[in-house]
C-alpha cells in the first residue's frame, strides 16, 4: 500500500474518498488497481493466426453502378433476381456493385453496354455486357431460336446481361495484347498492338472505318472490320469513340477521324458521313497531340505545348468562346489562360472538364457543372474549389488525378485513389447511394482503391485495387 | 494579476478552464481533487474580517472614542454615565473562523465536467466553475466543435474491450503491415464519415447554400448524429506500435477504440488501444500553459485561464459561422423562443452572428 501511496504522491495525484473529501481531510489516497497489462498463462498459450503473408499480390476489382435492365452492368440478378417473393428486382443500381470478373486491365462504356477488357495474350481478351441491337458487342449465337437443318444460324443475342467473351478475328491470338477499349452510342473500338484496330456495330455514317452499305443491316450481324496499323503513318496509341464518330491518335501525335459529321464532329470541314479514317487538319497542322476525349458530338485535343483545341458541336456553349455558331467544323484553338500545365481534357454531353498540374479541375459548358445549383452555364472554365475534393487543413496533399466525362454526369479520381462524382444522377449512374442529382463533388464509397473510372450514359463502370 | 483577497477571488472563480486528467483517475475523483484544491487554497487567502454586531452597554464601560455610534456630550453629570446606555460595535464572536469552522467548504464551488473522458483515457478535460460555468459548457455541447486525440496502438491483439487492460482474445501476425497500407485504409475508412458529417448537416444538398458552405469546409453535423470522424493520420510506426491523430465530433472513448480495432481487422491482423490521450478540446490544447495539472491548480492559476479561455472562446467561436437545418427555421417561427439562434437571412453577415455569440459570452 505504502508503493502505491508514494506512486501516486510522485505524479502528484491526490486522490480522496468520499468521506474524507467531505470533512477537507486531505491526508487519505485511495487505491486505485493499475491498469498496466501483465501477461497471463492463458495469453502466452493461445495461438498466433496469420491471416496474410508479407508478399500477398493487390486484386483488381470492377465496380458498376446505374441502370441494371440494359445489362450494362453485367449482373443478371438485379432487374432478373431468382426469387422474385424475396427479392424485389432492382431496376438501379445507386451504390457500387462488386462484379465478379478476374483480370480486367481496360473498361469502356457505350450508350447502355459495357465493354471490359484484359491485357493477357490469352484466346478471350475482350468481354462485353449490355444492349447488342447493333451488334457492337459482336455476334453470339442465340440458343432460343430453333434453326431448321441446311439453315446457317442468323440470330444473336439483342441484350447480354453478363459479361460474355467477344469472339474476334484475330491472325494470332497469343502473341497480341489488347492496347485500349471505346464505345460509342452504337460501336465500339478495340485497339490491339499488333493486329491493329477492330471496329464492330453500327456503320451508318462511316464510324467503323468502313465504306457505307445502303440499307444494311445490324442487328445479328458477325462483320467485324480490322483498320491494321499499316494503313496510318505510324501506330495507333490511343482510340476515342464520340456519339456516331471515331477518332484514332496515333504515336507520332497525328489524329485520324471518321463518322457522322453533321455537326463537324470529324474535324474535317465538311458536313457529309466520312466513312475512312482521314487526318485532322486546321489549326492541328504540324502539332503533336498527346490526349483525345470525346463522348458525344464535341471533341476536345490536349497538344504537346500545352494547348488545347475544340472542334464540333457548340450546341451548349462548349465553344462559345470561339465561335458564336452551334458547331465548329474545323479544329480550332481555344483561347485559355494556360499559367500552369494541363494533364488532361474531358469532353462530355453539354460541358467540358480540364485537368492541371496542380490538380485543380476546372469546368466550363451547360448543365450541373459541380459548382452548386445556381451555375448553369459558362462559357469560360471556372475552378472547382479543392475542398469539395477533400483538400482540408489536415489534409494538403490531396489533389485530383484523373478526370472522365459521360453525358450528364462528371467524375473525377484523388491522389488518394478516391472518387467524386458529380451531374445529373439519371438511374443511379453516380453512384451515391441515392437517386438525386448531385450539384457538386461528392465521395463515392467503393471501399477500395480507384484507379480506373468509365462513364456511359445511365452507368459507370469503376476500376479499383484491394487495400492489401 | 495576484488576487489576495478571498471573497473577490471566490467572484472571479466563475466560468470555463481546462485541466489535465491522468489516466486511472476517475472523471469524479478528479472533480473532487480539484474542489478541494481550491477550497484548500483558498481559505489560506486573506479571509473576509470577523463580523461586528451592535450591543447597549453602559456608557461609562465604553470610550466614547472609541466604538460608540453617537455622539454624546460629555458634559453630563457624572452620575447619569452608570444608567445612560450606548450602542457600541462588538466582535461577534459567532463569526471566529475557529468557531465557525473554514470560510469556504466544498459546497461553495459547483464544479461541473464538459464532455468526459474514460477512466483509462488521460488528456484535457474541461472543467466549469459555479453556474456560469455550467451553462457556457452546455452551450459548447450544442456547438458541436471538433476534438483531438492521440492514441496509441499496437498491433497483433485483440482484447475483450478494445484495449489494453482487460483479456486479450486474439493474437495475429502483423509484420505484413506498413505505412502504406495503413494510410489507405485510414482513407477508406473516413469515407463513409465525411459523407455522413455533410449530409448531418441538415440542409438540402441540392442547394446553394450547401454548396457554398461545402466549399469552404463549413459542412459539419448540425442535427444530433452518431459520431462522425473528420480526420484520421498516422503519426509515427515503429511495428507492432502506431500513433495515430484522430480528430472527432461527438465521440466517445469507446468509440475510438472501437476504430483502432476495425483498423486492425481490415489491416487482416489485430489491434488494441495502449494509449488514448484527448490533445484538443475544441479552442483548448494540451500544451496550453493555462491547461493546469493537479498539482498547480490554486485560486490564482484558476482566475488566470478563467480569464484566458473568456477571451479565446469569444473570438474563435465569432469566428465559426452558423447556419440551420431546415427544421430549425420552422421551429423559431413556432416558438419564437431561444435567441442563441441568429435569425435566417439572405445576407447573413457578421452582425447577426455577433449579437448571438455576445449573448453566450456575457453570460
Amino acid at each position: 500500500m505504502t508503493n502505491i501511496v508514494r506512486k501516486l504522491k510522485k505524479w502528484n495525484v491526490l486522490l480522496l474518498c468520499n468521506k474524507h473529501s467531505q470533512l477537507n481531510h486531505h491526508k487519505c489516497t485511495v487505491y486505485t488497481p493499475s491498469y498496466k497489462r501483465t501477461v497471463d498463462d492463458v495469453e502466452e498459450k493461445q495461438p498466433v493466426h496469420k491471416f496474410i503473408g508479407k508478399h500477398r499480390k493487390r486484386v483488381s476489382r470492377i465496380h458498376v453502378c446505374g441502370l441494371t435492365v440494359t445489362g450494362a452492368l453485367g449482373v443478371l440478378k438485379l432487374p432478373l433476381p431468382e426469387n422474385k417473393l424475396r427479392i424485389p428486382p432492382k431496376f438501379q443500381q445507386n451504390y457500387p456493385y462488386h462484379l465478379i470478373i478476374d483480370d480486367i486491365s481496360h473498361i469502356a462504356c457505350g450508350y447502355g453496354f459495357s465493354i471490359l477488357a484484359s491485357k493477357l495474350k490469352d484466346q478471350i481478351k475482350v468481354w462485353g455486357c449490355g444492349i447488342n441491337t447493333n451488334s457492337q458487342i459482336g455476334f453470339h449465337k442465340s440458343r432460343k431460336t430453333k434453326i431448321k437443318k441446311g439453315e446457317t444460324h442468323t440470330k444473336s443475342y439483342q441484350y447480354l446481361m453478363e459479361p460474355t467473351p467477344i469472339p474476334l478475328p484475330f491472325k494470332d491470338a497469343g502473341k497480341t495484347r489488347v492496347i485500349d477499349v471505346a464505345c460509342g452510342r452504337a460501336h465500339s473500338l478495340i485497339l490491339t498492338d499488333k493486329e491493329g484496330i477492330f471496329a464492330m456495330g453500327n456503320n451508318a455514317f462511316g464510324q467503323c472505318g468502313r465504306q457505307i452499305i445502303e440499307g444494311e443491316v445490324y442487328e445479328s450481324s458477325a462483320k467485324v472490320h480490322r483498320i491494321p496499323h499499316e494503313r496510318f503513318p505510324s501506330p495507333v496509341v490511343k482510340v476515342v469513340c464520340g456519339m456516331d464518330h471515331s477518332l484514332f491518335l496515333t504515336q507520332t501525335g497525328e489524329l485520324f477521324s471518321c463518322g457522322w459529321s453533321a455537326d463537324g464532329q470529324t474535324g474535317l470541314g465538311i458536313a457529309e458521313p466520312v466513312p475512312e479514317p482521314t487526318q485532322l487538319r486546321g489549326d492541328l497542322d504540324g502539332v503533336k497531340i498527346t490526349q483525345v476525349s470525346s463522348f458525344a458530338d464535341t471533341s476536345l485535343a490536349l497538344s504537346d505545348t500545352n494547348d488545347i483545341f475544340g472542334w464540333g458541336s457548340s450546341e451548349y456553349g462548349q465553344l462559345a468562346c470561339v465561335t458564336e455558331s452551334t458547331q465548329a467544323m474545323l479544329p480550332t484553338k481555344l483561347p485559355f489562360d494556360r499559367q500552369k500545365k494541363i494533364i488532361q481534357v474531358a469532353a462530355g454531353g453539354t460541358a467540358c472538364l480540364l485537368l492541371n498540374e496542380s490538380g485543380d479541375v476546372w469546368v466550363w459548358g451547360y448543365g450541373i457543372l459541380g459548382k452548386g445549383p445556381n451555375l448553369e452555364n459558362a462559357v469560360w472554365p471556372r475552378r472547382i474549389p479543392r475542398t469539395l475534393f477533400g483538400f482540408s487543413q489536415f489534409k494538403p496533399d490531396i489533389h485530383v488525378k484523373q478526370i472522365k466525362c459521360g453525358l450528364g454526369s462528371f467524375s473525377a479520381i484523388t491522389n488518394t485513389g478516391e472518387l467524386y462524382t458529380w451531374g445529373k444522377n439519371k438511374s443511379g449512374c453516380l453512384g451515391i447511394g441515392s437517386a438525386r442529382d448531385q450539384y457538386f463533388p461528392w465521395k463515392v464509397l467503393t471501399g477500395f482503391e480507384v484507379v480506373d473510372v468509365s462513364c456511359g450514359v445511365d452507368h459507370m463502370v469503376v476500376k479499383s485495387k484491394s487495400l492489401l | 494579476m495576484v488576487v489576495t483577497y478571498a471573497p473577490t477571488a471566490h467572484k472571479l472563480l466563475q466560468g470555463v478552464f481546462a485541466v489535465y486528467k491522468p489516466s486511472g483517475v476517475a472523471i469524479s475523483s478528479l472533480l473532487r481533487e480539484v474542489q478541494g484544491r481550491l477550497v484548500q487554497d483558498i481559505n489560506t487567502l486573506e479571509q473576509r474580517p470577523q463580523k461586528q454586531m451592535i450591543l447597549f452597554k453602559p456608557a461609562s464601560e465604553t470610550h466614547l472614542t472609541k466604538g460608540s455610534l453617537l455622539d454624546c456630550d460629555t458634559s453630563e453629570p457624572s452620575n447619569d454615565k452608570l444608567h445612560h446606555m450606548v450602542p457600541t460595535y462588538v466582535p461577534d464572536w459567532f463569526d471566529h473562523p475557529l468557531v465557525q469552522g473554514p470560510r469556504y467548504n466544498n459546497d461553495s464551488f459547483h464544479i461541473s465536467a464538459g464532455h468526459t473522458l474514460d477512466v483509462h483515457a488521460c488528456g484535457l478535460q474541461v472543467l466549469g466553475l459555479q453556474e456560469q460555468g455550467e451553462e457556457i459548457l452546455q452551450k459548447m455541447k450544442k456547438l458541436n466543435l471538433p476534438r483531438r486525440y492521440q492514441v496509441k496502438g499496437q498491433f497483433g491483439l485483440a482484447s475483450l474491450t478494445f484495449g489494453g487492460e482487460s483479456r486479450i482474445v486474439e493474437k495475429s501476425t502483423w509484420d505484413h503491415i506498413t505505412e502504406e497500407k495503413i494510410t489507405r485504409v485510414l482513407t477508406v475508412l473516413q469515407g463513409k464519415h465525411r459523407n455522413a458529417c455533410m449530409e448531418a448537416s441538415g440542409l438540402d444538398l441540392s442547394s446553394q447554400q450547401a454548396y457554398r458552405l461545402a466549399s469552404k469546409g463549413f459542412l459539419r453535423p448540425y442535427v444530433p448524429t452518431d459520431s462522425v470522424i473528420i480526420d484520421m493520420k498516422l503519426t509515427s510506426l515503429k511495428l507492432p506500435e502506431f500513433i495515430l491523430d484522430i480528430t472527432c465530433i461527438r465521440e466517445s472513448c469507446i468509440f475510438i477504440r472501437k476504430i483502432i480495432h476495425q483498423i486492425g481487422l481490415e489491416l487482416r491482423s489485430n489491434a488494441i488501444c495502449t494509449q488514448l490521450q484527448r490533445q484538443q478540446d475544441a479552442v483548448f490544447t494540451i500544451h496550453d500553459e493555462l491547461t493546469l495539472l493537479g498539482k498547480n491548480v490554486n485560486v490564482n492559476n484558476v482566475i488566470d485561464s478563467i480569464n484566458h479561455t473568456n477571451n479565446i472562446l469569444r473570438k474563435s467561436v465569432l469566428k465559426r459561422k452558423r447556419y440551420f437545418a431546415k427544421t430549425s427555421v420552422k421551429m423559431l417561427q413556432q416558438n419564437k423562443s431561444d435567441i442563441l439562434f441568429p435569425e435566417p437571412s439572405k445576407n447573413s453577415t457578421s452582425e447577426t452572428v455577433n449579437k448571438a455569440f455576445d449573448h453566450l459570452a456575457s453570460s
